[in-house]
């Protein structure tokens, strides 16, 4: 057990470094490993190995929720093929998804005066997923051909299609709650 | 985190909020994205023959940091030539603005968003 902390994320769960993640295994195989590294099971192996087992168990739990989210998941997949993107400056991006992405906002900022604020809600939600959809399938496409400058700009769009869908889900359960009042 | 007195200013009267003609020949448009934050810029200038900036209006849905950071571009470029308006730095903006080191990634996307304008401006001649 102690190699985890030589192993990348995808080594941790045994899983191959891919974008298309099963999510079953993956927490199937994470409730497995937290329960071989659970504090309980080292009480009288002494301070050494408790402690070590304490780091492991937060190192699974980073893994896991590095892992799990899409989005992060390309953000890591990326930084294991070697490219810097912490402390990123480029602002520039496809003219076409940031004229989208305007267009996108002002949608959501007039969704009350619409007639039927939240079906609007709905559609506009449905309609961010299914882009949502197409990005990550040419993310993980782009990522297994090792284009990873394509790979990038994608990864960067699920960043703003991901803060669109919490957007609206506020904006939802925001409206939903001035209805009930 | 608290804003400046003048973050507050351009956020709650945001100078030149708007939009002109992106096919118009005298018109440059500049579209910056910070996906880190979500934060998206579209600001647009009129230019006039002689090369000078006659106009600006932005777009901008972000942080008031990242309003009032184009908000106050808007305001500087008018009147500037093209080189003059180029010349603006975001540490200018940031110092003007008197923005906290975490948010003067908000001053950078300002000053990226008038460099693309200027060459969206540029493309067009």
């Amino acid at each position: 057990m102690s190699d985890l902390f030589s192993k990348n994320y995808f080594e941790i769960f045994n899983l191959p470094a891919s974008f298309d993640v099963d999510i079953n295994l993956l927490t199937s195989v994470y409730r497995n490993l937290q329960k071989e590294v659970h504090p309980d099971r080292f009480v009288s192996s002494g301070e050494r190995q408790s402690r070590m087992a304490v780091q492991m168990a937060s190192l699974i739990n980073q893994a896991f929720d590095t892992l799990k989210s899409p989005v992060s998941r390309a953000h890591y997949l990326l930084k294991l093929a070697g490219m810097d993107i912490d402390h990123e400056q480029d602002t520039s991006m496809d003219m076409s998804f940031l004229m989208e992405q305007i267009e996108l906002r002002e949608q959501i900022e007039s969704v009350r005066s619409h007639s039927d604020p939240l079906s609007e809600v709905d559609r506009l939600l449905k309609q961010v997923k299914e882009q949502m959809k197409t990005v990550m399938q040419s993310f993980a496409a782009a990522y297994q051909q090792k284009s990873f400058d394509n790979a990038h700009e994608l990864s960067r769009k699920m960043q703003f299609l991901n803060k669109n869908i919490q957007e609206l889900d506020d904006v939802a359960v925001a409206i939903e709650d001035e209805l009930l009042d | 985190m608290a804003y400046s007195e003048k973050v507050l200013d351009h956020y709650e009267n945001p100078r030149n909020v708007g939009s002109f003609d992106k096919d118009d020949k005298g018109v440059g448009t500049g579209m910056v994205g910070a996906p880190a934050c979500g934060d998206v810029m579209r600001l647009q200038i009129k230019v006039n023959d002689a090369g000078v900036i006659e106009d600006a209006v932005f777009k901008t849905y972000g942080c008031g940091s990242a309003i009032a950071s184009s908000s106050l571009l808007t305001e500087w470029v008018k009147g500037k030539t093209l080189d003059e308006a180029k010349a603006i730095k975001n540490q200018d903006i940031a110092d003007e603005l008197a923005l906290p080191p975490v948010k003067v990634h908000c001053s950078v996307l300002a000053e990226d968003a008038i460099k693309s304008a200027i060459a969206d401006y540029q493309s067009k001649k």
